[in-house]
């Protein structure tokens, strides 16, 4: 009986870091909240993305949503800080937990790009999950101004292309999507 | 009675009981009740809040019903986050908004009930009026009435 307790727990132990390795991202930050001046969170997920839906096709200024690719989502969850003063932790020791995650196995860096304004310099990544198959189940989004962070990510079936679709949308910040061989 | 008019009326009774356990209804003064004790505060102006929320009810905009609308005087610092404590569980915070340049906070949760969401929005403003509006909505039909809507302009 003993032996039995044994393997299932060794299972367990074994099945863990497979567990852990999911398009979905544990998004918190710890302490940015406090600085920041304006924090908006979505987290649609399961059925409550039809009503994302909803209001997705009630936005008069976009293009109708190809409701085939929401279909296929899980789950859209963003997370948004504004800040009235550019705060010095906001590096990449803040982003640490999320780009911790990132690099597990399955997520790839596929955009860097970099702007600089007059309001300083910005910073868009994509990342995207694969599974074993080679199908994208996952795309992570980490958009950096002086003054404003953006975590997104999207769980489900959907190619780094569609994001244009949904990106000013939702909460999710309008990003750029072009190939890594256009980092500037 | 009969023994099987008995046995009919008893598996009845639990066919509606089972339907009413898989589809939880809202009781709204219930939810106020939790929300005011949770906020430190009372409702305002019940009366004329709840003759608004009979209006708010006969009418279905964009396919909503069932609207009940609750407006509290806070006092001090409230934190909307307390709101979700409230709550029975099913409940999801699907989004989070808190403006602390402008002392706003929203939060908005929903429950899926069959085929309809109700819908629960949290709203404080900077001078510490907060609203309560809850209604039920169905995802399919609301889209439906947008593209009707959206086709008609």
């Amino acid at each position: 009986m003993r032996k039995r307790w044994g393997v299932l727990f060794t299972g367990l132990l074994l099945a863990a870091p497979l567990v852990a390795q999911q398009p979905r991202l544990d998004m918190h930050l710890s302490g940015l909240a406090a600085r920041a001046s304006e924090v908006n969170e979505v987290s649609l997920d399961g059925a409550a993305l039809k009503l994302g839906m909803a209001f997705l096709n009630n936005d008069s200024d976009m293009d109708r949503v190809d409701r085939e690719l929401l279909s296929k989502l899980k789950g859209i969850y963003v997370l948004n800080y504004e800040f009235d003063h550019a705060p010095p932790e906001l590096n990449d020791t803040t982003l640490a937990p999320i780009r911790q995650q990132l690099q597990a196995r399955g997520w790839s860096r596929i955009v860097t790009s970099r702007s600089s304004s007059r309001r300083g310099d910005e910073t868009d990544e994509v990342y995207v999950y694969t599974d074993a198959a080679g199908q994208i189940q996952g795309l992570a989004v980490i958009s950096r101004e002086p003054r404003e962070l953006s975590v997104v990510n999207i769980v489900g079936t959907i190619k780094p292309e569609e994001l244009t679709q949904l990106s000013g949308h939702l909460g999710i910040p309008k990003v750029d999507v072009k190939p890594k061989g256009d980092e500037q | 009675m009969k023994p099987t008019a008995l046995a009919a009326l008893a598996a009845v009774w639990l066919c509606a009981a089972n339907t009413a356990q898989a589809s939880p209804r809202l009781d709204f003064n219930q939810l106020v009740d939790r929300v005011a004790v949770a906020l430190h505060c009372r409702p305002q102006h019940p009366h004329l809040v709840g003759m608004v929320s009979f209006f708010a009810r006969l009418s279905h905009p964009h396919e909503a019903r069932g609207m009940h609308i609750a407006i509290f005087e806070t006092h001090g610092e409230s934190n909307l986050d307390a709101v979700a404590g409230a709550l029975d569980a099913g409940w999801t915070q699907i989004i989070r908004h808190d403006n602390y340049r402008d002392h706003e906070q929203a939060r908005i949760f929903v429950r899926q009930d069959g085929k309809r969401f109700q819908m629960l929005i949290a709203n404080l403003d900077d001078d510490g009026e907060a609203q309560l509006v809850t209604l039920e909505v169905a995802p399919g039909d609301l889209i439906h009435e947008l593209d009707r809507h959206r086709s008609q302009n």
